[in-house]
C-alpha cells in the first residue's frame, strides 16, 4: 500500500472509508504475527498443560487436562492454524460494526440502547473472551493506548469504543477461543487450552501492537502520537449520560435470569442461581482473614496481607470460584472484580487509599452477592462509603499515608466491616456514617478557616472594583492626547486612586458625596487646563482655582502623593493655566478648545467568559504548584461580584485566594482543573455495566 | 479692542452723567489741582512744579520717598526735590499728588460699608508692589507704575463718595453674598467702579494709556493687547500686585487670592521665589508709606507670606 493510499484527503480529514484499507493490512499481520506466536509456543503449551496435569487434585480436572494433552499431542498446533481466518472474520466484523455504529449514529437512530433477552451461554463465553481479552491486555497498555487514539482517527472520531475496535485484544480473544474450539475434544478442554494459550501469548502482545503502531506511524496516522498517551487519559473522561433508567435497566437484565431456571454453563460447575449460604460463608471466612477455605472440593487460598494490593476477586475467579456459582453470580463476580480493576488503576485514588478500599474486596462482593440493590441504588450504603473514601482521599492535601489523619479514621472503620463477617448492610451504614461525620468535622474547620478571610476578601475585592471604576472613569481623559501630559500622567497615577478611595468612602459608592467631590475635581481640572476664550470662561476658571486647588491638594495629600511632586504638579499646572487663559491673545482666529470631554466613565470590563461563573461552593480543584505537586482544594467562598475565589485544603490548615484573573488563567493553562464530582462508584458501576451490555445479535458467533 | 465685553464709549456716557449728577466726588484740590493744571500747561516749567511741590510738606516726603523706591534701585539716593522731580517724571507726581489730596479731603466719607483706610493702604499697597513686580518682571519701561496701582480701585472712592448709601448697600450684599463686586456695581449703576476709574483718570489728565491698564486690570487677555506687549504686561503686574495686596490684607479670602496670585506670576513668567521675595519686601515699604501718610499700618501675618513661595 502506498502512502497516498492512507491518507487519501489533503487538508480535509479522512473518512472512516478510507482507511479500510489500512485496518485490514493490519488486522492481517496482527492475525499472521499472532498465530506464529501462537504455532512458537506450542512447545510451551504442552508443558504447561502436564504441569497441570500433575498438580490438580481435582479428578475432573484431571480429565481435562489429559485430554487436552492427548490431542495437542496428536494434532500439532490447531489453534495456531485456525487462528488468522478467524481473526480476520472478528476483525472484518468489528469494523463492519463500526461502520454501523457511525450510520446509525449519524441518523441520530440508536439501536444501541436496544438489549437482546440474555442468554446464559452466550454470557459465559463473553464472560470467557472478556477474561482473556484483560490477560492480553494486561502488559501492553501504552501500545494499546496509541492503537486506539489511531484507529479513533482512522474512524474519524475524537475515541472509539474497546468493542468496534478490529485490532483489540478482544478482538484477538474472540478468535483465539474460535480457534480453540476447532480443537476435537470437550468443552472443558477447549476451555483449559483457551485460557493457557492467552497467558502464554500475553507476553508477546505488547511487541505485536508496537509493530501496529509502527506500521500506522509509516502510514501517517497520528505519526506524532506521543508515547505515554494513555486511553481515555489520566483522567477518565465523563460518561456520556445514560438515559435515566439507562442503568438501571442494564442491571435490571443483567440480574433477570436469577430468578430463572438456570441452564448449564458451558465451562461446567454448579447451576447458576442466587450464591449459596456456602459460598457466603467461604467468603466471609477468607474475609475474615482465614487464608484458605475448602468449597465444592477445591481449595481457595487468599493471603489476608495481599488484599490491600491485588485483585482477590480475580485470583479467586481465576483459581476455579466461577465453577461453585452460578452463572448470574458468576457474572457478579466478574462485574465486582472488574469494579475492583478499575479502583485499583484509578490514578486519582491514592495508593494508601486503594489498599483500604481494596480490604473491602470480600466485604462488597458478599454485600453484591445477596443484595443486587449494589449495583442500581446509588445511595447504597457500600457504593457511598467507598466513594466517600476515594473522594476524601483524591481531595486530601498532602500525601496519603497510614499516618495522616484521614487514613487513621477510615482503618478502623475497614476493619470492623472485615471482621463482621456477616452481609449485614448495617455495618456498612454504621461507617459511612462514622467517616461522614470525620469528613464533616474537616469541613467545618476548612470553613471557618475561610470565614477568617472573607472580610479581608471582600475588602480586597471591593477595592479592586473601585480601582477599576476608577481607571474606566479617568480612562478618556488619559487618553485624550490635546490634554497636556501632566494632567493625563496625574489622573492616570494618582487621581484614579483618590477616586477609587471616594468610590469605598460611601455605602452609596458612585452616588457617594465623596465619589461627586472627586469626580466633579477631576472634570474641573481638565476643563481647567483647556484653552479659555472669552473674559467669562477667564473669570470662571479664576473663581474655580481656589477650591480646585485646595480639592486637588488635598485628594493627593490623602494619597500621599510626594510633597516633591506635589509642589512640581502645582508649579506646572499654574502655568498650564496661564496658557489658557492666554489662549484668545495667541491663536484668536482658530479656537482650539475643547469641551469638557462628556465620554461616560467607562465601567471595568465584564469578565469574559471563562466559565468560573460555573464553579460553587464545595467544588474541588486541583492546583499545580511549583514543585510540580498538585494540590486538592475546595472552593470555600466565593466573593459577591465572583471576582476572588478563596480555596481551603481539606483540612482547613491552608487557605488559598485567587483573583478571577489568576484561576482563568490557571484553568487555561492547565495548571488548575476541576476535580470530577462524579462519586468514582456510580462511573464505574456504569462503565462496567455499560461493557456487560450484550452485543447486538450476530455479534458473537 | 476685545469685542466679546461691551465698548467703553456705551458706558463712557453714563459714567459723565453719574460724575455731573453726582453732589459730592473725590476731587482734587490745592497743590494737586495746581499740579494738574501745570501738567496742561505747555509753558509750566520743572522750576515752577518744583515749587508747588514744596509749597506742600506732605506732598514734598510723597515724592522724596517715591523717588528712592525700587525702580531706581540702581541710582544714588536723592535729598533734592529737584532731582526727584526729574527722576519720577510729570506723571507719576501728577498722581502722587491726585493720591494725597484725596486722602486728605476725603476722610469724612457717610458711606458706612466702605473702609477708608483699607481702602486706601491697599491702594499704597497695591502701588508698592506694582512698582516692584515691574522691576522683577523687568519691564521698566512705565514710569508711573506706583500710581497704576495705587489709582486702580479709585472708581470705588468716587462711589463710595457720590452715592454712599447705595454703595453701602453694593458692598454689604457682595459681601454677605461672598460674590463679585463689580457684577453688582454694574447691576446697581450701570458701570462698575474699572470703568469709572478709567473715565476718572482721563479727566484727571492721566493718560489714555494708563486709563486702559488701570480699566483692563480686571481681565487682562480681555483687553485686546498684543500679546507681550507693555499694557498687557503692566494690566497682568496690576492684577497680581492687588491679589497679592489682597492675599496680606484680607483674612477671608486668602485662598483665592493666592491661587491668583500664582495664576498672574505665572502669566508674566515670574517664578514663585521672586513673588515672595517681592511680597516680602513689600510690608516694610508699606510700613513706611502708612507712616508718611498717617495711616494705621495693618497686622500681617508671616505664615503667609511664608506661604507664596
Amino acid at each position: 500500500m502506498s502512502e497516498a493510499d492512507s491518507s487519501p484527503a489533503s487538508g480535509a480529514r479522512p473518512t472512516a472509508g478510507a482507511y479500510v484499507a489500512v485496518l485490514a493490512e493490519c488486522s492481517r499481520l496482527l492475525g499472521e504475527r499472532t498465530a506464529a506466536q501462537l504455532g512458537a509456543l506450542h512447545n510451551d503449551l504442552l508443558r504447561e498443560v502436564q504441569t497441570a496435569l500433575r498438580e490438580t487434585y481435582d479428578a475432573l480436572r484431571s480429565d481435562v487436562f489429559a485430554e487436552l494433552l492427548r490431542t495437542l499431542r496428536q494434532h500439532g498446533p490447531v489453534a495456531a492454524e485456525a487462528f488468522p481466518p478467524h481473526f480476520q472474520r472478528v476483525s472484518r466484523e468489528r469494523l463492519s460494526r463500526s461502520v454501523r455504529a457511525s450510520s446509525a449514529s449519524t441518523r441520530g437512530a440508536g439501536s444501541h440502547g436496544e438489549l437482546s433477552l440474555l442468554d446464559d451461554k452466550v454470557f459465559s463465553e463473553s464472560l470467557a473472551v472478556r477474561t482473556q481479552a484483560h490477560v492480553l491486555a494486561g502488559p501492553c497498555e501504552d501500545e494499546l493506548s496509541q492503537l486506539l487514539a489511531r484507529v479513533a482517527r482512522m474512524f474519524d472520531e475524537d475515541e472509539v469504543d474497546e468493542a468496534r475496535n478490529p485490532l483489540a485484544p478482544e478482538a484477538v480473544a474472540e478468535a483465539l477461543k474460535h480457534a480453540c474450539w476447532t480443537l476435537e475434544c470437550s468443552d472443558p478442554a477447549r476451555e483449559a487450552l483457551f485460557i493457557h494459550s492467552a497467558r502464554l501469548l500475553a507476553p508477546a502482545m505488547p511487541q505485536a501492537y508496537r509493530a501496529l503502531n509502527e506500521y500506522l506511524t509509516e502510514r501517517r496516522v497520528l505519526p506524532r502520537l506521543r508515547p505515554n498517551v494513555r486511553r481515555g487519559g489520566a483522567r477518565p473522561q465523563r460518561r456520556p449520560d445514560v438515559a435515566a433508567g439507562g442503568t438501571a435497566d442494564i442491571v435490571r437484565r443483567l440480574v433477570a435470569p436469577a430468578s430463572a431456571p438456570q441452564a448449564a454453563s458451558p465451562f461446567g460447575g454448579a447451576q447458576a442461581g442466587n450464591a449459596s449460604p456456602v459460598v457466603l460463608d467461604a467468603l466471609a471466612r477468607l474475609q475474615r482473614g482465614e487464608g484458605e477455605v475448602e468449597l465444592g472440593g477445591e481449595c481457595f487460598r487468599v493471603n489476608p496481607d495481599a488484599a490491600d494490593t491485588m485483585n482477590v476477586l480475580r485470583a479467586l475467579l481465576d483459581a476455579g470460584l466461577a465453577r461453585q456459582v452460578g452463572a448470574l453470580d458468576r457474572v457478579v463476580i466478574d462485574v465486582v472484580a472488574t469494579l475492583f480493576d478499575f479502583i485499583f488503576d484509578d490514578e486519582r485514588v491514592p495508593e494508601a487509599m486503594k489498599g483500604l478500599i481494596g480490604r473491602l474486596q470480600l466485604p462488597v462482593l458478599r454485600l453484591a452477592l445477596s443484595d443486587h440493590d449494589f449495583f442500581s441504588n446509588r445511595e447504597h450504603a457500600a457504593r457511598r462509603l467507598i466513594n466517600t473514601l476515594a473522594q476524601a482521599a483524591a481531595t486530601w492535601d498532602g500525601e496519603v499515608t497510614p499516618r495522616c489523619a484521614l487514613y487513621r479514621a477510615a482503618e478502623p472503620l475497614v476493619h470492623r466491616i472485615q471482621n463482621a463477617g456477616g452481609a449485614e448492610l448495617g455495618v456498612f451504614v454504621d461507617a459511612l456514617r462514622r467517616l461522614e461525620a470525620f469528613l464533616t468535622e474537616q469541613d467545618r474547620l476548612a470553613d471557618a478557616k475561610a470565614a477568617k478571610l472573607t472580610t479581608a476578601l471582600s475588602a480586597r475585592e471591593a477595592q479592586e472594583i473601585a480601582r477599576n471604576i476608577a481607571a474606566g472613569t479617568v480612562a478618556p481623559h488619559v487618553d485624550d492626547v490635546t490634554l497636556p501630559t501632566l494632567v493625563r500622567d496625574l489622573l492616570r497615577d494618582w487621581w484614579s486612586a483618590v477616586l477609587a478611595d471616594a468610590a469605598l468612602a460611601s455605602e452609596e459608592g458612585e452616588d457617594g458625596d465623596a465619589w461627586q467631590d472627586a469626580l466633579a475635581t477631576m472634570d474641573d481640572l481638565v476643563w481647567s487646563v483647556r484653552p479659555k476664550s472669552g473674559g467669562e470662561e477667564r473669570q470662571r476658571l479664576v473663581r474655580m482655582l481656589p477650591g480646585l486647588l485646595a480639592r486637588l491638594r488635598s485628594g493627593l495629600d490623602n494619597r500621599r502623593m510626594p510633597e516633591t511632586a506635589r509642589d512640581g504638579f502645582f508649579a506646572a499646572l499654574v502655568r498650564h493655566h496661564a496658557k489658557a487663559i492666554k489662549n484668545d491673545m495667541q491663536t484668536p482666529s482658530s479656537p482650539t478648545s475643547v469641551g469638557p470631554c462628556a465620554t461616560p466613565a467607562a465601567k471595568p470590563e465584564a469578565a469574559e467568559h471563562d466559565g468560573l461563573d460555573e464553579l460553587h461552593r464545595g467544588d474541588w480543584v486541583e492546583l499545580a504548584l511549583e514543585a510540580g505537586q498538585r494540590r486538592a482544594v475546595r472552593l470555600s467562598w466565593v466573593s459577591p461580584a465572583r471576582t476572588m475565589f478563596l480555596f481551603t485544603n481539606r483540612q482547613g490548615a491552608r487557605a488559598l485566594a485567587l483573583t478571577r484573573g489568576e484561576l482563568a488563567r490557571r484553568f487555561e493553562r492547565g495548571e488548575a482543573l476541576l476535580i470530577d464530582d462524579e462519586p468514582l462508584m456510580d462511573r464505574l458501576v456504569a462503565d462496567v455495566l455499560e461493557a456487560y451490555r450484550p452485543q447486538p445479535t450476530g455479534a458473537m458467533p | 479692542m476685545n469685542t466679546r465685553v461691551r465698548p467703553r464709549n456705551e458706558v463712557v456716557g453714563e459714567i459723565r452723567a453719574f460724575l455731573e449728577a453726582a453732589e459730592s466726588l473725590p476731587t482734587p484740590q490745592g497743590t494737586a489741582l495746581r499740579i494738574i493744571e501745570m501738567a496742561r500747561d505747555p509753558d509750566a516749567g520743572l522750576e515752577d512744579l518744583v515749587r508747588v511741590i514744596q509749597t506742600d510738606p506732605a506732598l514734598t516726603g510723597f515724592v522724596l520717598r517715591a523717588a528712592s523706591a525700587a525702580r531706581f534701585h540702581n541710582m544714588r539716593g536723592t535729598a533734592s526735590v529737584q532731582h526727584a522731580v526729574q527722576r519720577l517724571g510729570l506723571n507719576a507726581i501728577r498722581s502722587y499728588a491726585l493720591v494725597l489730596s484725596l486722602i486728605v479731603h476725603s476722610r469724612r466719607l457717610e458711606c458706612q460699608a466702605f473702609d477708608y483706610d483699607r481702602f486706601w493702604v491697599g491702594s499704597l499697597h497695591t502701588g508698592i508692589l506694582t512698582e516692584a513686580l515691574a522691576v522683577a518682571a523687568h519691564h521698566q519701561s512705565a514710569d508711573d507704575t506706583f500710581a497704576l496701582g495705587l489709582l486702580g480701585n479709585v472708581g470705588m472712592l468716587a462711589f463710595a463718595t457720590a452715592q454712599p448709601a447705595e454703595y453701602s448697600r453694593v458692598l454689604a450684599v457682595a459681601r454677605y453674598a461672598k460674590t463679585e463686586l463689580a457684577p453688582l456695581e454694574r447691576e446697581v449703576f450701570g458701570f462698575d467702579h474699572h470703568e469709572l476709574a478709567a473715565v476718572m483718570l482721563v479727566d484727571w489728565g492721566l493718560p489714555t494709556s494708563t486709563a486702559d491698564i488701570v480699566y483692563w486690570q480686571r481681565d487682562p487677555e480681555g483687553g485686546g493687547f498684543a500679546p507681550g506687549s507693555t499694557p498687557y504686561l503692566l494690566a497682568s503686574i496690576v492684577r497680581l500686585a492687588r491679589s497679592a495686596s489682597n492675599y496680606l490684607l484680607d483674612p477671608d479670602e486668602a485662598d483665592a487670592h493666592l491661587a491668583n496670585m500664582h495664576l498672574r506670576a505665572a502669566v508674566i513668567e515670574l517664578e514663585a521665589d521672586i513673588l515672595h521675595e517681592v511680597v516680602a519686601s513689600s510690608i516694610d515699604a508699606l510700613r513706611e508709606w502708612t507712616r508718611l501718610i498717617g495711616m494705621p499700618m495693618p497686622e500681617v501675618d508671616a505664615k503667609r507670606v511664608a506661604a507664596i513661595a
